[in-house]
Formats: structure tokens, sequence, C-alpha cells
């Protein structure tokens, strides 16, 4: 992975972020990947590929924000500029409310992305309702926070998602699966492979995801 | 842990019971009666009225009296009572506080528990109404049960009592292991039920329901009502709703005279005096027991019509009805009993007092779910599922009222030629269109093999389970292919459920949880948070200082019903595999 295919944004989506998030959610998010795929945790050598992945990313936005403001993104995070987020913390349900609730996509968009970043499986009851938002932001917040979760029960809402989407969600949509490899895109990529687009059918032939055990 | 009583909420009278040994008994209000209206009022000296007295002052208090409060549960309208805006709960609250305060003096014992009987149509809001209109009067309302579902109850365990009683000839149909049918007819002062049960010595499941939660004994009081205040102006020139103490004496005149022709063949609806052009005059409604069987006989055809379709619901001819059950005062207009016998050749059985069978029920159900075994009742599904398919059309696969847990499997195909992929959109609703229903998901089945267009064979399986959680999977039969999704009761806001309720199914959950990891490869975090879960499923009470209150009870479910999709998901991954592999 280069910043060439894909820049930050790539190492944000291994993380499960948003190309915005701040400092202390690319810390809080690389904590919690980095205690899931610890080599330590699992004998099988894809964990151990995708702990790498994570601690390259963590490495690289680590060093983007050591250097001039001029190279960073926005100042404020989400978590910064939507006080409700914020407020529901790690609360699973008031997160899953606000993106039932929320009028602002970005708002919404950040709820889904906290729902990912909690680390927690059960997260995704929560979470799946914003694959139908009519946002695209928050639709692929919300594969994104998925992809965090390492959820396995998205696979066949994502991959239904990537087949109704226009072909520039369907290019992003890609690009998370290129950049986390997660199991749960295994449909899409069936799916993509057989894309009208020449170069998603192109993209999508090149991504290997990871296998578990 | 005190009694926990049974509460008959209606629109007109509300009625209390309870346990007595193995008995359910009727608790008497402070004046000594069964019944106690659903009217509240404030006086002008500030006193809160519940009941009789409440009722017995409308006349001379109409702006300050409140009656029928239940039909408006659930909104958001605000009553005016005593110069101040009321929700409706708050005014549900009095009367509940009384009946809970006649229960305690009768029971000599604090009361803080309930089961409260409510419509069977009534909606989801309008059943937390009625769980918040509780908790106000200082009752936690264990559980929501269906008025049918209550009287059908009340009716099975006097049978089962029957049953076991030594020197018995003749137990009761369904009394003693045989399964027998049962129909229950409530036609209640607001409202009209019909549930079609079955019953099996001591387990019922109800099999189809039908309501309208805007017909009932009230609707025939308007009527009688409208045609007496027509009749006095034609007859007095007297404007009867022009003087709202003139039309509150004839909505009770009328109600009188309509409880009156269930037994005589002729009543009145009178005034004693009003003033018309400027002369006292005396102005009254005669009226035969054809006449307002006349009346009545729209309503009633309707009723009648609805339990007619109950039994189409449930597939079931009336023949097969071992039991009709009536329930409601309205039940008692002879004409209701002559319909029903001429259309579906059914006789009420004897021994029931349609009035107080719901709250003796409820009292029943007050039992059960403070443990007793003695009678089990299934739960049913509350709404209809399915899929769309081509066209827009929505194919149901469970329907609404199949006994928990139900599961149905159909095969589809593919509509083009060479299509590799499906998507199953599953949906909620009664519509035959799919944009009527509400969506709850759609995913995508991909590696199917190409062929010619309705080759394929795709098997769509649904199925909901003892938690209330419905799965969803597809099946290429050709290539073996599948993918599936989990839907949280959550999502689907579903449930009602009491905490003892909620209780069994998280441990339900849990034990499924653990039936399903076993064997899997799990990572180190999935793993902790899994045995967290069902460490706080398992006891629901320990870990924090206090008892969690219903809505962590909730959001637990919903955290339980999560981890069970992605164990799900993992499962059928791993069978991929394994497949693969060989």
């Amino acid at each position: 992975m280069s910043e060439a295919d894909g820049g930050y944004e790539a190492y944000f989506a291994v993380l499960g972020l948003g190309p915005e998030a701040g400092a202390e959610e690319v810390r809080t998010a690389y904590r919690r990947l980095a205690m899931r795929y610890h080599p330590d945790s699992s004998r099988d050598p894809g964990t151990a590929r995708q702990f790498s992945r994570v601690v390259r990313a963590y490495k690289v936005l680590s060093a983007r924000e050591a250097a001039p403001p001029a190279r960073r993104g926005p100042a404020a995070s989400p978590r910064e500029r939507y006080q409700r987020v914020l407020e529901a913390g790690e609360d699973l349900f008031a997160l899953g409310q606000l993106l039932a609730t929320e009028s602002e996509s970005g708002a919404r968009a950040a709820a889904a992305e906290r729902l990912g970043l909690s680390g927690r499986a059960a997260a995704y009851v929560f979470l799946r309702r914003a694959l139908y938002d009519p946002s695209a932001e928050v639709r692929l917040a919300a594969v994104r926070a998925a992809a965090a979760l390492g959820s396995r029960q998205a696979e066949g809402e994502v991959a239904a998602l990537y087949c109704r989407s226009p072909a520039e969600e369907r290019r992003s949509i890609l690009g998370l699966a290129r950049a986390t490899r997660e199991r749960l895109f295994r449909s899409t990529l069936e799916a993509a492979r057989r894309d009208a687009e020449p170069e998603l059918r192109r993209i999508a032939a090149a991504i290997g995801l990871e296998r578990a055990d | 842990m005190g009694p926990v009583i049974g509460i008959d909420f209606g629109t007109t009278n509300s009625l209390c019971a309870c346990l007595d040994g193995d008995r359910p008994v009727l608790i008497p209000n402070a004046r000594g009666e069964r019944t106690t209206p659903s009217v509240v009022a404030i006086t002008a000296k500030g006193e809160y009225l519940v009941g009789e007295s409440a009722k017995n002052q409308a006349l001379v208090n109409p702006e300050n009296t409140v009656a029928g409060v239940k039909r408006l549960l659930g909104s958001r309208s605000l009553l005016s009572m005593g110069g101040k805006g009321w929700r409706p709960e708050e005014l549900v609250a009095m009367i509940l506080g009384s009946l809970r305060k006649d229960a305690e003096r009768f029971l000599s014992r604090e009361v803080g528990r309930a089961v409260i009987t409510a419509p069977a149509n009534f909606s989801e809001r309008e059943r937390r109404a009625l769980i918040e209109a509780g908790r106000l009067a200082g009752l936690e309302v264990l559980r929501i049960v269906n008025e049918p579902t209550a009287a059908a109850v009340a009716r099975a365990w006097s049978a089962l009592g029957k049953a076991e009683a030594p020197g018995q000839a003749s137990p009761a149909p369904g009394a003693a292991g045989e399964s027998s049918i049962v129909l229950v007819y409530d036609f209640g002062g607001g409202t009209f039920d019909v549930t079609l049960l079955s019953q099996e010595g001591s387990d019922c499941a109800v099999l189809s329901s039908r309501g309208d939660g805007r017909l009932g004994g009230a609707d025939l009081d308007a009527e009688l009502r409208r045609r007496a205040a027509a009749a006095f102006r034609a007859e007095h020139g007297l404007d009867v709703d022009a003087d709202r103490f003139l039309a509150q004496q004839l909505s009770e005149a009328a109600e009188r005279a309509k409880i009156e022709l269930s037994e005589r063949e002729e009543a009145v609806v009178g005034i004693p005096f009003a003033l018309a052009r400027g002369a006292v005059v005396h102005p009254a409604f005669a009226l035969r027991r054809a006449e307002f069987e006349e009346l009545a006989r729209p309503f009633v055809e309707r009723s009648v019509e609805l339990a007619q379709r109950a039994l189409e619901d449930a597939r079931m001819p009336a023949s097969s009805v071992d039991a009709l059950v009536l329930s409601g005062g309205s039940s008692r207009i002879p004409l209701v009993r002559r319909l029903l016998a001429e259309r579906l050749g059914l006789e009420p059985e004897g021994g029931i007092n349609p009035e107080e069978i719901v709250a003796l029920g409820a009292a029943v159900w007050g039992a059960l779910v403070s443990g007793s075994e003695r009678l089990r009742v299934r739960d049913v599904v509350s709404r209809t599922y399915g899929v769309e398919i081509d066209g827009g059309i929505f194919v149901p696969l469970i329907r609404k009222n199949s006994p928990v847990p139900a599961s149905r499997s159909q095969v589809f195909t593919t509509v083009e030629p060479g299509q590799d992929s499906v998507e199953v959109h599953v949906l909620q609703g009664e519509a035959k269109a799919a944009s009527e229903n509400l969506s709850l998901g759609r995913f995508l089945l991909s590696g199917i093999r190409p062929a010619p267009a309705g080759e394929p064979r795709i098997r769509v399986d649904f199925s909901i389970d003892e938690s209330d959680m419905l799965h969803v999977g597809a099946r290429d039969l050709g290539t073996g292919a599948e993918q599936a999704i989990s839907i949280a009761d959550f999502d689907r806001g579903a449930s009602a459920d009491s905490l003892e309720e909620l209780e069994r199914k998280l441990s339900l959950l849990a034990e499924r949880i653990a039936e399903l990891r076993s064997g899997l490869k799990l990572e180190h975090g999935l793993e902790a948070e899994l045995d967290e879960a069902c460490a706080r499923a398992r006891s629901p009470s320990s870990g924090g200082a206090s008892k969690p209150s219903e809505g962590e009870l909730r959001l637990l479910k919903a955290e339980l019903e999560g981890l069970v999709g992605e164990l799900l998901a993992r499962r059928s991954e791993r069978r991929d595999r394994v497949e693969a592999e060989r």
C-alpha cells in the first residue's frame, strides 16, 4: 500500500476512520485494532498480516500528525463537530438512535464511525440501518465501520449496497476493500468482478482478501 | 414480593382481580362495586375523583370530567381538566392508582406489580403509554396481555380446575390432554376483538386475532343518542347539544336504555325535564328492541365479519370451534348471540360473566408471569414477514399469528438469463405491494452458476426463534452458495416484553451463543465480548450495584442478537470453506 493508491484515505480506512479523523481517534482506533489483531491473539497468519497493516497505517498517520499543520486535514475532528455524537460516547444504543434521528448527514456519518470504533461485534445491530441511509457519505461511513468491526454478517448487505450504488460509490467501496482486505467484502468482490465498468472489474480482480483461520 | 394483581382497564369500566389460592377473584372497590367507571374528574374545590363519584358529578361538572381516555392513550393530545392540560397516561394513572388502592385495602398488603390487559390491536406506542401510566400509579407492569387472550386463559384455568376436581364427570373440552379450539368474542365499551386459540392441556396458543379499536358499545350509545336528540328536536324544538348539562344527561340515558334492551322488549331514552320554547317539556324517546337491533345491526355485523376473518386467517371452519367465549358488556346484546348462531353456528359457553372474565384472566396471567407452571401460553409472531419478488410483489413467508418459533422456506428462481446473483429484499407488513411494506434489509446472494432464466433453484429460509430474532437465509441449491442476515427485534420494533420475559429471552440467547461459538476459532476481542455479554445475560442483576433497568436489558438483548448474527455468519463461512476444500 502506498500513498499513490488512495493516499492517506486508505490508511484511515484501515483504522475504520474517515479522512477527517483527529489524532486522538487515530490513537483509539489503533489501540483497539492492534489488540484484536495482535499476533498473540491468534496463530492465524491472516491475523498477523492484518496486524502489520494496522501498525503501518498508524505509523504513517502519526507521522503526518507531526508534520506542519499545512499538510493536515481540517482541524476539528467529527467528535468535536458533533456534540451529540460526543455525548453518546460508547453507548451503542444512543449512537444507533442518532443514526435514526439526526437530520445532518455529517452527524450520522460520525455516529456510524463511532460504532465502528467501539470494536464490538454487537455494534453491527445498531449500525446496519446506516447502510440504507439516504446520504452516500453515511452509507460509506457504515461500510467503513463494518470493516473496522471485522463484521462478517455484513457481507450480504454490503454486497447488495454495492450493486445498487452508482459507479463513484462502487469505486469507494472497492477502495475500502483494498485498504482493509476484510473478509466481509468477499461477495462484493464477486459482484464487482462482473461490474459493467471495466475499470472497476480490473480493480476488483487485483484485490485479494485475507483468509481467516 | 407482593401479590400481582390483574387489571382490565376498559374504555368505560375498569376491573381489578387477584388470585385467591388457585381461584381468581374480583376485588371490590371502596363502594363495594366490582366495576369502577373509567372516569376521572376534578371538583371546584380541587379534589380529584375517580370512578363512580367522578361519573356521578359529570352532569354538573362536565368541563372538568374526562371519560373514555383509553381511546387517547399513546396520542400526544392534552386533555383539559381543572384548567390544566393532562397527558392521557396521567389520567389513566389516576384510575390505575385507585384500583391499586382498592386492592391494597382488600388484601391488606402493599401491591406494586400488575398485569394489565389491552386490545389485541393496541400499537407499540399505546402499550408503552399504558406501561408508563402504570409506573405513574406506582405499579410495575409485568406484562400487557391482550384482552381476548386473558379471557381464554381465564376459561382454560377454570376448565383445568374442574378437570382436577375429583368426581368431575365431564371436564370442559381441552381441559385434560385433549386439544380444543376456543373463539373469544370480546365486544367491549370502546373496542372489539376476536381471537382464536388452541388449548391443549395447559398449553394455549393464539391461532389468529382480529380487532377494531374503534368499534364498541359506546358507538351504539352514540347512535341511539343521535336518534333521540333528533326526535327531541322534531317534537319539542329542543337542541340538546346547546346545553352541556342536557347533553350529558342524554348520553347517560341512552347507555341505560341500551343495557335495558338486552333484557326488555322496550325502553325509553328520556330526560326528566327541559326548557324548550319557554315551556317545561318531558322529552322521551321510546324504542322497541327490534328497532334498537336495526340500529345496532351494522356494528354487530361488522364484529361477526371480523370473527369470520379470524377463522379464515387460521384456515379453520367455524365448525372446528369447541368453545365460544363471550366477553365485554356489549356481548350481552341478544342480537350478538343470534348473529353468531346464524352465521357461525356457535353458542356461547355458560357460567361466564362477560364483564368479568378479562380481569380474572389478567389475575391468572399475574400468577403465570410470577412463576406458576400450571398453564403455559405460547407467543405468536406479531407481524407478517416476507420477500419482494420481480414486479414489486410482496411474498409473505411467515404470517402474522404463527406460533413462535416459526420457520418457512420457499424456492425462487432467476428472471434473467445468465444471472449470477440475486438480491433478497426482506420486508415486514401485510400489503401486496412490496413498496407499501416496511423494508428490513437487502442482501446479495452471489455465486449462482449462470443458467437460463428460471433454471437456478434458490431456497429462501425465514425463521423466528423464541427470542424474537428474525433470520433470513438464501441458498443456491445448485452450487450450495449461501448468504444470510439476522434482524434483531430492536430493528423491527417488535415486542413489549415484561422484565421476566426479557430475562428469559436473554438466557435463551446466551445458550444459543454458547452453542454457536463452540468449535469456531475467534479473535480474542470477540471471545472476550462474548464472554462478557453472556455473563451479563445469565445474571442481569450482578455486575452493577442495582438491578438493571428495562432499557438496559433491552439494549443487552439487542447486543446479544448482534452477536448471534455474527456467529451465524462465521459458521456459514466455515462451512463454505470446508466445502471448498473438499
